[in-house]
């Protein structure tokens, strides 16, 4: 983190067109950005730290980040039932696992370094639906590194490290 | 309805304008207060001294794509071939399709060659997507 690049503390993504319609046929567009997850902060590395890139849903609701179970396997979470909480969402109680895992996001094409995030990773249960369909990027870990403006009118997002002016 | 959609913002004229725009500030504390506003406003900003004056330069920066692939996914014209499937984007092409993101790492993998490949979901073009988490 200390070796963030100054043009790293300043971003700006335009919110990502999840090529659906909306009741009036609009394209609905959401406050997604381009990440990378994996296990460690290692280097990745196919058979021992593997990185996925996705986009990723920026939720302020959300106090931790969820993501689904396949991704948590491509990435070689380490999923332990001593770690399994009960979870919330919008759809009900479920149980969860939890541990941390590696995030960055990418901008212009670079790369920026977030590090450690705890996420929460279900395990099979219907009511987990939601959470086995989206990755969220929750608070903890993120959103107390950035100060993040939504501006929904522009269908801007902005991120600006705290600290950093 | 032309000059409707003429219309813009100061933020999407600021953004699409490739110019520079300046202000000056010669007393202190104003200087100061009217520093930290801009600077909150506007996040694309240097600050230089210039025969004893600062000046503020506002930056301007697109809101753009993240990277080549995300571009190719926003200009792609054939998504509904792969409407409710998961893809792997590499470059300007689409490397593997799949319903599940498991098998679709698994076959991306084989042609992505040390490369990390973007996996996107396609929504389901008959359903309606409205989220509440």
């Amino acid at each position: 983190m200390a070796n963030t690049p100054r043009w790293a503390n300043r971003m700006r993504f335009r919110y990502h067109s999840d090529h659906n319609r909306d009741n009036e046929r609009n394209a609905v567009k959401r406050p997604k950005i381009e990440i990378v997850i994996r296990k460690s902060p290692e280097p990745a590395n196919a058979s021992g730290n593997p990185e996925l890139r996705i986009f990723g849903l920026v939720d302020s609701g959300a106090d931790i980040s969820p993501i689904p179970r396949s991704m948590a396997e491509i990435i070689g979470l380490d999923l332990d039932d001593a770690t399994v909480k009960t979870t919330r969402s919008a759809s009900g109680e479920f149980s969860t696992y939890r541990t941390t895992m590696h995030l960055e996001i990418i901008y212009e094409e670079k790369r920026v370094d977030v590090g450690s995030v705890e996420v929460a990773v279900p395990k099979t249960d219907p009511k987990a639906k939601d959470v086995e369909e989206y990755i969220l990027i929750g608070r903890r870990g993120f959103f107390d590194k950035y100060r993040i403006t939504f501006d929904e009118a522009q269908k801007i997002i902005r991120l600006c490290r705290i600290g950093r002016q | 309805m032309m000059a409707f959609h003429n219309k813009r913002t100061d933020e999407e004229t600021r953004m699409s304008n490739p110019n520079w725009m300046m202000t000056s500030m010669a007393d202190g504390q104003n200087e100061a207060r009217h520093d930290s506003r801009i600077l909150q406003r506007c996040p694309h900003t240097i600050r230089v001294k210039f025969q004893s004056q600062y000046y503020i330069i506002w930056l301007a920066v697109r809101a753009h794509m993240s990277s080549p692939e995300s571009k190719f996914l926003e200009e792609m014209g054939n998504k509904e071939q792969y409407s409710g499937q998961w893809i792997a984007i590499l470059g300007a092409q689409v490397v593997a399709n799949g319903r599940s993101i498991t098998d679709v790492y698994a076959k991306a993998a084989k042609s992505a060659k040390g490369k990390t490949p973007l996996f996107v979901e396609i929504p389901d073009k008959n359903k309606e997507q409205t989220l509440i988490l």
